[in-house]
């Protein structure tokens, strides 16, 4: 909490200072790095343009398929988009922030992004970090969640 | 991906209901346009069958759970349908009453001791296909178990069966609609029909919560326990979202109710007795 | 290098980890095995030349132990607020005890992956399917929290999700405002694994729980269930379940 409130201070200090320096500021979404590229001449699973455009096509394409059918192909898994475009740093920024892959453009276009009501917004590698005994299990189960109480079979 | 599952009957209630207030609005239209008034017989028809197959539907949400021991019974179709009778006439003639008195127009006895015997008939149906449910129920010793929750320890939910549904609710309006005092008295016919919703409430509840709060029969002859509350009665209290949520709902009917026998001319004039009956006879001037 | 080299190299590349972490698991202490039979290449559809399912034999299955149960949690990141009759619990363990005999035993109850499902019934949505292979799942894309298959599940095998989460299992993705159950842990299914409580149980030295592909005459839940008797829960209603019971 505190953090995000210095975070806040500190832009506004760097607008106030930056904004008459240089009067071209972008408003322009800062989107992440993503961790890998698929090749040398291409970045993402489909040509970056078409991704832009299209990914929620082939993400809700893909959701069916696995879903209903079980095909658990990688290029348009949102598993794999979370995987390569987020990174697993302890204090990588989550989806609520607009420093997140997908918060970052969604954000900017104004678009409700929804799947991370139910999935996660943190890769697989963060995930196993943190459900390893001792690896962070704090971070996992935020104060008000307990883990499910397995304590005997006895009747309440 | 989504798509209408026409097996469930959950998704045909949707039809149902929204396919009702279609028909109505073609049975309100056939009798305000006079070129069609023709055709407000078939209408009314055509809107009454509708609504058994739509009631049909609500009691088979429950009729057609095979899983649980409260429910899986053909008798839930028509047993929802005379309910239905019974409490909304109940309220048709409380609604009938408030409307006639807020708009200064005659309410003849005759219609209203017409209407208040009917409600006498649909009360005594009630209990009748109460008593077929839990007469095949304890015909069976498979189902003595929720029987004896419903009628024996069920706490709130025998104490509703017993006091309220059928004391309350079912005995005590038919004993009033059919006496010769109360039942010529008006404040008294009204008072009936308030027990009788009221009973219908108590009814709905035993039948939606109560069926569910008995622990359903996955292992005969066996008690269960475990961490999820299997073998346990389940605990619910509705909270007061849920409360206000369904009076709401009973808010809403009643206001368009109101709104719309105010803007459109449905209400006769008059329901003097002398209107009602052409073979009336004044009563002699004493 | 054209678009499609560029895919196909990225494809090859996810097929070496796909190995690697197989051989892995493959090493791994206490983890058999045995249905290594069914490998399905990932673009394919299930189909219903397989059928899942599950015995256990309640005679193995120990008294106070939770394993299974503990498995599934972690598997799937099921945690608590604390609120026991809506928390999740997609295994659990029950005690019964005859009432006539006075004879107790436990074992795990769980989504029982019925031929003919209740839950896919009475779904108005289509929420509640059953994939080609017999498991049965919620699309919880779809699922519009309405929780009639709640009420025409025989075996209580469901529960709904009351608050927000966060910090899902990437492969067990649930949110607030649906319905959820056991998926026979299908991610691990689709990928040659067996489901997490059987994993559990297994390294326990308990053998309770056996899966795999019914419909392989070879497979050994196949054979264990030609060879000794089995029941089904609520037989009765005539659901085909795909978990099987022994000594209930």
């Amino acid at each position: 909490m505190i953090n995000y409130g210095l975070k806040i201070l500190l832009l506004g200090l760097l607008l106030g200072a930056a904004v008459p320096a240089s009067a071209g500021g972008s408003l322009l979404p800062v989107i992440p790095e993503a961790q890998a590229r698929v090749s040398e001449t291409q970045g993402c699973v489909e040509p970056v343009d078409d991704m832009r455009k299209n990914h929620m096509e082939y993400i809700l394409h893909q959701r069916d398929k696995t879903v209903h059918e079980g095909i658990r192909t990688q290029q348009h898994s949102l598993v794999e988009c979370i995987n390569c475009h987020v990174s697993d740093a302890p204090d990588a920024p989550r989806v609520s922030s607009e420093e997140h892959f997908c918060n970052s453009c969604h954000t900017y276009a104004a678009v409700k992004v929804d799947c991370f009501q139910c999935h996660a917004d943190r890769p697989v590698s963060t995930a196993q970090k943190l459900s390893q005994p001792g690896g962070g299990e704090s971070l996992l189960l935020s104060a008000d969640r307990q883990p499910v109480s397995v304590t005997g079979d006895q009747a309440q | 991906m989504t798509y209408y599952n026409f097996k469930s009957i959950f998704a045909w209630n949707i039809i149902l209901y929204i396919g009702f207030m279609g028909v109505v609005a073609v049975y309100l239209w056939m009798m305000m346009e006079r070129k069609m008034n023709r055709f407000t017989r078939a209408a009314g028809m055509g809107a009454f069958i509708w609504r058994l197959i739509l009631t049909t539907g609500t009691g088979s949400i429950f009729g057609f759970l095979v899983a649980r021991q409260g429910y899986d019974a053909a008798i839930m179709a028509p047993m929802f349908i005379v309910m239905s009778f019974s409490f909304g006439l109940a309220i048709f003639i409380l609604v009938l009453m408030a409307l006639y008195k807020w708009s200064d127009r005659p309410l003849g006895d005759a219609i209203l001791f017409r209407l208040k015997n009917l409600l006498g008939v649909f009360v005594a149906a009630v209990m009748y296909f109460v008593l077929a449910y839990h007469l095949t129920n304890l015909y069976g010793t498979e189902n003595h178990g929720v029987e004896r929750f419903i009628l024996l320890d069920g706490g709130v939910y025998t104490q509703l069966f017993w006091i309220v549904q059928l004391g309350i609710g079912s005995l005590l309006p038919l004993l009033l609609l059919y006496s010769p005092g109360p039942g010529t008295n008006r404040a008294w016919i009204g008072f009936s029909c308030l027990l009788v919703i009221i009973g219908g409430l108590a009814q709905m509840y035993v039948i939606i919560i109560g069926g569910q709060a008995y622990p359903m029969e996955m292992f005969p002859g066996k008690e269960v326990t475990s961490t999820f509350f299997d073998g346990v009665v389940a605990d619910y209290t509705p909270s007061l979202p849920e409360f206000v949520l369904g009076l709401g709902g009973v808010a809403l009917a009643l206001a368009a109710t109101v709104v719309g026998t105010r803007v459109l001319r449905f209400l006769p004039a008059s329901l003097a007795d002398e209107q009602v009956d052409p073979h009336h006879t004044p009563a002699k001037a004493g | 290098m054209s678009e499609q080299e560029g895919i196909d190299i990225y494809r090859r590349r996810f097929l070496g980890n796909a190995a690697k972490a197989s051989a892995g698991l493959a090493l791994a202490p206490g983890i058999m095995l045995t249905e290594l039979g069914h490998a399905k290449p990932a673009d394919e559809a299930v189909t219903g030349q397989v059928r899942w399912g599950m015995l256990i034999d309640s005679n193995k299955c120990a008294e106070g132990c939770n394993d299974c149960v503990q498995a599934c949690n972690d598997e799937h990141g099921l945690t608590g607020f604390d609120r026991p009759a809506t928390d999740a619990q997609w295994i659990r363990k029950v005690k019964l005890k005859d009432r006539q005999t006075g004879h107790t035993q436990t074992l795990p109850l769980l989504c029982q992956h019925c031929e003919h499902p209740p839950c896919v019934d009475v779904c108005p949505t289509g929420a509640s399917f059953k994939r080609e292979d017999g498991i049965v799942l919620v699309d919880k894309h779809i699922c519009i929290g309405c929780r009639y298959c709640m009420m025409a599940c025989p075996y209580k095998a469901r529960s709904f999700i009351h608050e927000t989460l966060q910090d899902q299992m990437p492969y067990a993705p649930r949110g607030k405002g649906t319905v959820e159950s056991c998926t026979f842990c299908v991610h691990r299914v689709d990928d040659d694994r067996t489901p997490a409580c059987v994993e559990a149980c297994t390294a326990e030295n308990h053998n309770a729980l056996v899966f795999g592909d019914m419909h392989d005459p070879s497979s050994q839940i196949s054979q264990e269930l030609e060879r000794h008797s089995s029941q089904q829960i609520r037989a009765d209603l005539q659901l085909n379940t795909g978990v099987r019971y022994r000594g209930i």
